[in-house]
């Protein structure tokens, strides 16, 4: 396996999703590739990042104003 | 009740909570590399860990299908509840896909309001987060498609081959993984700013697979597109994103820290 057809298969890799056989001829050419090593490395990570961070908490205006989008919306619907 | 504590916001919106060369060396030849920051990455760590990234959907509610069904019934604070779990993950989703904070918001309360209103049509076999998430990406796309910004994404990318390869350039190991190195709200920020590198439709599939983690085709099923052209996407978006991070995270990039790193 070269180089570039490391690059083409780092994404089914890291899926999980790549057959066998070429994950042996994948992992072979990373013991060599030093290169290749850093690209697949990095890119586990920032799908990692991306996979972990929690999202951030709502705006505190954003929430208020769905705060009232909802209290009229339940107002509405309450019987009178 | 419920409209008392809702008033008083007891109840909750608490919502807060590239031709490509045989191997980079050749490449270098057009986009020289310092040999000081060409990095052992860790290839034990790569062998001791399993290959494939783990994947955690937002954590079920306890009482989820009892919540829904609730909800079902009328009750608005069952509502409200199932909100708070979700509401910043959805507003998340809709930055990412528009890239503003207006339609981001815009999205967040049209989803919300639409699976209120449609809530007698959700069907229990599937997860109640996984059918917002549809209504949110349906609002998302229309606001996409309303500035043309849908159908333009090109696939075209820099330093692409001919035969379409995308080549990475930066060839630089990470120092500390990026969790240790910022506080968490900064991490959140350079990932919000990265994620706006990537072309519409391209930040869209990236935020369905890698960051909400729907699978390859419901992906694809979400989005209209055939498999190929969402793994396609998702390959150069990852390598793409790779590129932005080192900026960040590579042992020779600490200036572009935020200022607690420095």
């Amino acid at each position: 396996m070269r180089c570039r057809q490391v690059v083409d298969k780092i994404s089914e890799y890291l899926d999980g999703e790549l057959d066998p056989e070429l994950v042996r001829e994948l992992e072979c050419h990373l013991e060599h590739c030093e290169d290749c090593r850093v690209v697949v490395d990095t890119t586990r990570k920032t799908v990692e990042v991306f996979c972990d961070t929690e999202p951030a908490p709502l705006p505190n205006d954003v929430r208020e104003r769905l705060n009232q989008m909802f209290t009229q919306k339940f107002c509405k619907e309450e019987p009178s | 009740m419920r409209l008392t504590r809702l008033a008083r916001g007891q109840a909750g919106l608490d919502l807060g909570g590239h031709q490509t060369r045989n191997n980079y060396s050749l490449l270098r030849d057009f986009f020289p590399i310092r040999p000081s920051v060409i990095c052992w990455c860790g290839w034990e760590r790569i062998r001791a860990a399993s290959r494939s990234v783990a994947r955690k959907m937002p954590a079920h509610l306890e009482n989820e299908q009892d919540l829904v069904a609730a909800a079902k019934a009328g009750d608005s604070d069952a509502f409200v509840t199932l909100l708070n779990q979700y509401s910043r993950h959805i507003y998340r989703l809709g930055l990412s896909i528009t890239g503003n904070h207006h339609d981001a918001e815009d999205v967040l309360q049209e989803a919300l309001l639409k699976a209120y209103t449609a809530l007698a049509d959700f069907r229990a076999n599937s997860r109640f987060y996984t059918w917002l998430v549809r209504i949110a990406v349906n609002v998302a796309l229309g606001k996409l498609r309303k500035r043309s910004l849908w159908k333009e994404s090109s696939l075209d990318e820099p330093r692409e081959g001919e035969d379409g390869t995308f080549i990475p350039l930066e060839i630089e190991s990470w120092g500390e993984d990026p969790e240790k190195a910022c506080l968490n709200s900064e991490l959140q920020q350079i990932l919000a700013d990265v994620i706006q590198s990537l072309d519409p439709k391209s930040r869209t599939i990236f935020t369905l697979r890698d960051v909400e983690k729907f699978s390859i085709e419901e992906t694809a099923t979400m989005l209209g597109l055939s498999i190929p052209v969402v793994k396609t996407r998702l390959l150069r978006s990852r390598l793409k994103l790779r590129e932005e991070l080192t900026k960040y995270f590579g042992r020779d990039a600490r200036n572009a820290m935020p200022t607690s790193r420095r």
